[in-house]
């Protein structure tokens, strides 16, 4: 209502062009059309904003936009299936296509377990050791496994906590610990090392144990097959961590196992295996199957259309569209088939070269290991006779030996060579040292003489470094001691026996 | 549980595992003493109410030619000493490696076993010899493997001086 034309002239002079805004304004709110054109300017750029700020539009629009979907699929589903085609069939193709890969796989699989000679020979090795064919299997396709964990304290070897995988055998794992120390101080007792130096390592057949020394704990890895060098290392870190949380219980432990609770999440990382990867070889057996399958089923439909055909002739000539659709999914299939064939092809391919060149080396370093075998075996006949040739003179009636004594000193260093080949190459040394005397004396003296100069040069020996337990002293006028033996000299003589 | 490491020592051919092998269900061979020097065994048992697992550590003895390796005694709770009572020199072998482990660990609980007991008619050991070590405040128990006589009480007189 705009008044009387004063009251018009009125509101002129107070509002001026202002209040014909407003006026614009208010008509644009109360007529739809105008408000709409004005709301379509803006409202891209406001869902824009709001959809920047927060998620309250997508909470809104969702409810409505589900049941429109809703309602157009279930108006127009041909239309969607349309739309939907071009996204959804390869992917389809692609699952199935995968499924029947797998299945392939699995089938020629299961025929390979149960045919192949390979097979077969597991089932004997099986059934000649006793063991089930699935541990045969198993020991066949692994690369390593860690099936033991040891956590030891170090100070009293007793075991902290112990972890075993899955079908891996453990004996008593407290006794295993204890003789792991012991072997540990054993051959630091034994052989003269640095004190830092610990026993890292020990291998029988295709069993290596991994030792880590941490301050007040041994970590242990009962390896079964080829360990990698980043299980050291993992190893490594292991340890650090646990004496890095479990510090002060390590420090004063009196026996008390209870205060380790939960150090096997620290542990449980350890246990980790690696299978020979399967040569991709095309699944003959499995194809072989399937295109016998393909075969029969593809007679049966024959058969079954050929029945049908006299009688449905009109019908069939009616679908010849039909026929020609169905031959090309077929070739598009055999095409992908063919692909997939030709990209297997290619890995199996790459996959020879990488085992051909693994078989290289392997055959390298058994070359290398053969010639540093025969090279120690040389060595330590070498040593051995140049030990049993030599001899110390003795001054009559007497038996003293001087640790200090040239002669002794350079014995010491050649058992010291000999003791080291004899490492190197796997064997025992027993060196026996035989007390001799001139035909001069009675027998009793003789013997006692010959039993004191053999006794005092193993004492000697000792001095110089050399560990007891490998030296036995006797005289040669022993019973049952062959008379080739007893050599008529002031002297002793020494015999070596490898084990 | 508790864990505690016992070791046995004395003389050669004084009894030690012949002891523990009555002691216990031995799982691995004795083939361990002649070549490392020690073999173990465990025995669970009750004290208290309490679980302890015993750890026997079954030292070579000591003879002309071998010593002790005094590595392996690192880290016990405490130990048996053995002494054959038909060897009177066994007797003199124990006491110089109770002291010999004195001056190594100190002072840790000790138990002797005067054993073969079943032998007791040719024994040479006689209590004046044992009173020493009795005034000392140790044990000596009289044991025979062979008709199982004090080899429990050997073994739970020396747990029950670990104070669980």
């Amino acid at each position: 209502m705009r008044g009387s034309p004063d009251i018009a002239q009125l509101r002129n002079l107070l509002f001026g062009k202002e209040y014909d805004d407003l006026l614009a304004l208010k008509e644009q709110f109360e007529h739809s059309g105008k408000y709409s054109a004005s709301v379509a300017n803006v409202i891209s750029e406001a869902i824009s904003q709001r959809a920047q700020r927060d998620d309250s539009l997508t909470i809104a629009l969702s409810p409505m936009v589900e049941q429109t979907l809703t309602h157009a699929i279930q108006s127009q589903p041909k239309r969607f299936a349309d739309v939907l085609y071009p996204v959804m069939g390869p992917a389809i193709r692609k699952s199935i296509q995968q499924a029947l890969n797998e299945l392939l796989e699995s089938i020629n699989q299961l025929l390979e377990q149960s045919f192949s000679l390979r097979a077969w020979r597991w089932r004997f090795d099986a059934w000649l050791t006793g063991k089930s064919y699935a541990q045969i299997a198993l020991m066949h396709t692994l690369v390593y496994q860690v099936e033991q964990v040891f956590l030891i304290h170090r100070e009293t070897g007793l075991l902290l906590h112990h972890l075993v995988a899955e079908k891996a055998i453990s004996k008593d794992p407290e006794i295993v610990s204890g003789m792991l120390t012991a072997i540990q101080d054993f051959v630091k007792d034994s052989f003269t090392t640095n004190s830092e130096d610990t026993l890292d390592t020990l291998r029988l057949g295709d069993l290596t144990v991994l030792v880590e020394h941490g301050p007040y704990a041994i970590t242990a890895l009962v390896v079964r097959g080829t360990p990698p060098g980043e299980l050291r290392a993992l190893l490594t870190e292991i340890s650090e961590n646990i004496h890095d949380r479990y510090a002060q219980p390590l420090k004063s432990y009196d026996g008390d196992t209870s205060r380790f609770a939960g150090i096997e999440t620290l542990l449980a990382p350890c246990l980790k295996h690696q299978y020979h990867p399967r040569r991709q070889r095309k699944p003959w057996l499995a194809m072989a199957l399937l295109a016998l399958l393909l075969a029969g089923g593809a007679y049966a439909i024959y058969a079954y259309r050929h029945g049908h055909s006299q009688a449905d002739q009109p019908i069939a000539v009616q679908q010849p569209q039909q026929a020609q659709q169905n031959q090309q999914a077929l070739m598009d299939n055999l095409q992908q088939l063919k692909q997939a064939l030709a990209e297997q092809q290619s890995r199996n391919a790459t996959l020879e070269t990488s085992l051909q060149t693994l078989q290289e080396q392997q055959k390298q370093r058994e070359e290398q290991q053969t010639r540093q075998t025969a090279a120690n075996e040389q060595q330590l006949a070498t040593l051995v006779k140049q030990l049993e040739a030599s001899t110390f003179p003795f001054i009559n009636a007497k038996a003293d030996v001087d640790p200090d004594n040239p002669g002794i000193q350079q014995t010491g260093q050649t058992i010291r060579q000999l003791l080291q080949t004899a490492q190197l190459a796997d064997k025992t040394p027993q060196i026996t040292i035989i007390g001799n005397t001139d035909e001069n004396g009675t027998d009793t003296i003789n013997k006692t003489l010959a039993e004191e100069r053999a006794a005092n040069m193993r004492d000697a020996l000792i001095q110089t470094g050399i560990p007891a337990f490998v030296l036995r002293a006797q005289a040669a006028h022993q019973t049952g001691a062959p008379a080739t033996s007893h050599k008529n000299e002031r002297s002793i003589r020494y015999k070596v026996e490898l084990y | 549980m508790i864990q505690k490491k016992i070791c046995l020592l004395g003389s050669f051919s004084v009894g030690k595992t012949s002891l523990i092998r009555r002691y216990v269900d031995s799982l691995f061979n004795d083939r361990y003493l002649t070549t490392v020097g020690v073999k173990i065994d465990k025995k669970q048992l009750q004290l208290n109410g309490q679980e302890m697992t015993l750890m026997i550590w079954d030292i070579a003895g000591e003879d002309a030619f071998t010593s002790i390796r005094t590595a392996y005694l690192r880290g016990m709770a405490g130990y048996i000493i053995v002494v054959d009572g038909t060897r009177p020199q066994s007797l003199e072998v124990a006491l110089s490696i109770h002291q010999m482990v004195q001056e190594s660990a100190g002072d840790l609980p000790v138990v002797f076993a005067l054993n073969k007991a079943d032998l007791k008619h040719q024994w040479q050991i006689d209590e004046e010899k044992l009173l020493p070590l009795r005034q000392q405040g140790h044990a000596v128990i009289e044991t025979s493997a062979k008709w199982d006589q004090g080899v429990n009480e050997l073994f739970l007189h020396l747990a029950k001086q670990f104070g669980t």
